[in-house]
């Protein structure tokens, strides 16, 4: 009995010291939190490089700040507090600083500055005629270097191979502020480098890519890099011996996920489905961030056409271009069209309706189902195929007068076309009407790969992947191209891998390109492929990069 | 009795008839609900383009009109915000794939003014009915992007710049503790720190795979852990090496910046109305 009312006891003060510990450390930390009374802005008052912030510009501060008092400024690099209303500080290392305005020694506010260290600022001077052709054209590149203190100045400019100077002889660096007018031996961006010393002070290199021009005039291939930006290159067929055909760099982002790129009219469409391209549960449908954009040719002039920010999965994913209009599909649904004129739209549902979607079409109930997941589509002869990867797989054709005018959930004949490549995986294809071939890509284990045929031998494969064989285009090792479909290895998930994203022709040579996302490296490695009629292999192009979408401009140029 | 009621009622109504109308004069339900400012001018505005180059000057065309006062002069402002990505992977694992990314964007420079354009009536236009000019307002050279991207030579220095102290080490401990034996394997091989990975390697027949799983040699626990000679080998290995392939050390950093963009006009009260803001990335 003495035991239990012990062990009650001890219960009892324990219990109490555990809450009275307890209770210690729930006690909430009070921060001091920016006050929406205190504002400051700040500007550059020297004369020249007002926008720059070099080091040593001189900076002033102005407290806009609806509260009265004492102004105490601490600049964030370590100097002593200053006080008053305005007031001008300097920094002298490069950085991010954080400004702290405290009014009245009570409310304070925090805002951010960025103090860059002098840069080479290059220019390529004005060219006689436009542009800069490959071996002919000399030009010259002029450099702004902001020197207030008249500090000493050292040059080394660093040109890329193949450079020469007005006369023919080659040069790879320069000492000289002004190295004079140059030539180029190669196509493409040619980057020439600018490192600087400042009273021995090295200062972040300056670069610039001249844009060389090829000196015929050629189709350009434009290509979307992952993480990187817009390239296009000339289509050269012929090359002299000695010179490269580089890519330029259009020096515009390629976004996201831009799984289609298209070219009409002097503009490239670019078609990012944004970060999240493959299956996430968007509850509120508010996960959107694809957009369509619109790169003038010489990447001069970048516009946006449609941006989303609705469901993720109603972002632009694969696109056409007829007549007027371009026709993009979103991840799993449908198809919907917008002008080609239009500029800064917002999408909505109720602004760019189906054109088509899985449930206006006789299909639906009775080969795909519902959210059959889109991939490439495009129209031949007046009959649309759309590929589609999940769900009911294959490429689904149907006229525009066999489209719904309502959605079903089955019981329609199928379109009269029907379905090619039943149960397989169409990712991209690509109609060369020159040669009436079309080629596909699939990526169907152990069918993997890049395939021509005609419309015809089309249909006759059917459902049966053994009867692909015939039409199987290879390298000249006799490798088929194989998109990485291995989850975690390259991107996506299944039905919706993007290791070849879309197909483009070159019509005046029927060779086909795309990127290619390979799964057996060893064998191909990943780039920038082709696949040439001339010689009926596949080939590379550029080795070793990872691409998305791939147009053609087929109107011949020199530069672009 | 009767005339008292009439009276209370008379003023009842009184009262209620003063209070209704007094009501009326106190009650403003846009003021009391709302912080009610001066009528500033309309604004509209277009840019030429979603990019500009570093060191030029981005076009735009704007619209305004005032129903209030004159017009007095209008003005460019602009932020700029810095975006940073990061990504690092190892190429020596085969089963998994080990890579760090990260893309961050953070306000470098608050919203100032960057350039004014005096009004003139003379860019009244008939058919807008609006006051509309063509302009252009500059963006500094020194934001152009910056890219180490794939480098052929590895330079410590930059790496701890880029990606802060400490990072390698840490790159390297996190890739141990996920790595098995067979990315032990291909490494240590790979890299030639080892002729004879049998010395570390026993099996197990599995009857699922019908076929034979390899591994290190289990202990006394039937685990199979890191060996130390293999640990200790590891050790040795410097952080470039773990990101090395054959087109160069698989490490990126870029750092790019956009600015947002929005125009005032103002009126002779200096009272001003804004356009909506236009995001332009800087190349």
């Amino acid at each position: 009995m003495k035991t239990k009312a012990l062990i009650k006891q001890y219960l009892l003060i324990f219990l109490i010291g555990y809450i009275a510990f307890g209770c210690t450390n729930n006690v909430p930390e009070v921060e001091d939190l920016p006050s929406a009374d205190v504002a400051f802005t700040y500007e550059v008052t020297d004369d020249t490089y007002k926008l720059d912030y070099y080091v040593g510009a001189t900076v002033e501060f102005t407290s806009i700040s609806s509260l009265d008092g004492r102004c105490v400024w601490d600049f964030g690099d370590g100097s002593d507090p200053v006080i008053g209303e305005v007031v001008t500080h300097k920094y002298t290392n490069a950085g991010t600083y954080y400004v702290k305005l405290t009014i009245s020694d009570s409310k304070f506010n925090r805002q951010p500055i960025l103090v860059k260290d002098i840069v080479p600022i290059m220019k390529v001077d004005p060219i006689v005629g436009g542009i800069c052709e490959v071996l002919t054209t000399p030009v010259s590149i002029s450099v702004e270097l902001p020197n207030p203190e008249n500090l000493i100045e050292e040059y080394l400019w660093i040109f890329p191979q193949g450079t020469t100077d007005e006369n023919g002889n080659p040069i790879s660096t320069s000492t000289a502020q002004d190295p004079g007018k140059v030539k180029f031996s190669h196509v493409g961006s040619q980057a020439v480098r600018l490192e600087v010393k400042l009273s021995g002070r090295q200062l972040e290199e300056g670069k610039i890519n001249v844009q060389v021009a090829y000196n015929q005039e050629m189709p350009t291939l434009y290509y979307a890099v992952k993480g990187g930006n817009i390239m296009a290159l000339k289509l050269v067929s012929n090359k002299p011996a000695g010179m490269n055909i580089n890519p330029f760099d259009m020096g515009v982002s390629s976004g996201k996920h831009p799984l289609n790129v298209l070219y009409n009219d002097a503009s490239l469409y670019v078609l990012d489905c944004g970060q999240q391209f493959t299956y996430v549960d968007d509850v509120d449908g508010v996960l959107g961030d694809g957009r369509i954009t619109v790169m003038s040719k010489d990447g001069s002039k970048v516009e946006t056409m449609l941006s989303n920010s609705s469901a993720a999965f109603n972002d632009p994913f694969y696109g056409y271009i007829e007549g007027s209009n371009l026709y993009f599909a979103n991840r799993n649904t449908g198809i919907s069209k917008i002008g080609l004129s239009d500029r800064n739209k917002v999408y909505s549902a109720a602004d760019y309706p189906w054109f088509v979607q899985n449930a206006t079409l006789g299909y639906y109930g009775n080969g795909w189902s519902y959210g059959s997941m889109s991939a490439c589509f495009t129209k031949i002869n007046g009959t649309w195929f759309w590929c589609k990867t999940y769900n009911g797989t294959g490429v689904f054709r149907f006229t525009d007068a066999e489209i719904l005018p309502a959605a079903i959930t089955g019981g329609q004949p199928a379109p009269a076309a029907g379905v090619a490549l039943s149960g397989m995986s169409p990712k991209s294809l690509v109609w060369d009407a020159k040669n009436q071939v079309l080629y596909f890509a699939i990526y169907d284990t152990g069918y993997e790969g890049l395939y021509r045929c005609t419309l015809e031998q089309f249909s006759a494969i059917g459902g049966s992947r053994s009867n692909l064989a015939p039409y199987k285009l290879t390298t000249v090792n006799g490798k088929s191209v194989t998109p990485i479909t291995e989850t975690g290895k390259g991107e996506g998930s299944s039905g919706e891998f993007i290791g070849i994203c879309q197909l483009t022709l070159d019509e005046a040579t029927g060779c086909v390109y795309f990127g290619l996302r390979s799964a057996n490296p060893n064998e191909v490695k990943s780039g920038l492929m082709r696949y040439n009629p001339a010689i009926n292999k596949i080939e590379h192009v550029i080795e070793g990069i990872e691409v998305y979408g791939v147009a053609i401009n087929n109107s011949k140029s020199k530069l672009f | 009795m009767k005339n008292s009621l009439n009276r209370i009622a008379s003023f009842a109504i009184y009262g209620l008839m003063l209070t209704a109308l007094s009501s009326c004069e106190k009650h403003d339900f846009f003021d009391e609900n709302a912080i009610t400012g001066n009528i500033g001018p309309q604004a509209y505005w277009e840019v030429g383009s979603s990019t500009v180059s570093a060191g030029s000057n981005m076009s735009f065309v704007i619209q305004y009109y005032s129903t209030a006062a004159e017009i007095d002069h209008s003005e460019v402002w602009y932020n700029i915000t810095e975006t940073q990505e990061k990504s690092v992977s190892c190429p020596w694992v085969t089963t998994f794939t080990y890579s760090y990314n990260s893309i961050t964007s953070e306000e470098k420079r608050i919203a100032q003014k960057i350039q004014e354009y005096p009004h003139a009536l003379a860019v009244w236009s008939d058919s807008l009915h609006t006051y509309t000019f063509p302009g252009a307002f500059p963006v500094s050279g020194t934001l152009k992007p910056f890219a180490w991207v794939k480098p052929v030579v590895f330079d410590s220095t930059r790496m701890n710049t880029y990606f802060g102290t400490g990072y390698m080490q840490h790159f390297k401990d996190s890739l141990y503790n996920l790595m098995k034996y067979a990315d032990f394997k291909n490494m240590l091989l790979g890299m030639s720190l080892i002729d004879n990975f049998s010395l570390y390697t026993d099996s197990t027949f599995d009857i699922n795979s019908n076929g034979y799983v390899y591994h290190f040699p289990k202990d006394v626990n039937g685990n199979t852990p890191v060996p130390n000679a293999i640990y200790n080998l590891y050790n040795t290995i410097a952080f470039d090496r773990l990101i090395e392939s054959p087109s160069g050390y698989n490490v990126e950093f870029k750092r790019t910046y956009f600015l947002e963009a929005r125009m005032r006009v103002y009126d002779t009260n200096n009272v001003y109305g804004t356009t909506v803001s236009k995001k332009i990335d800087i190349n």
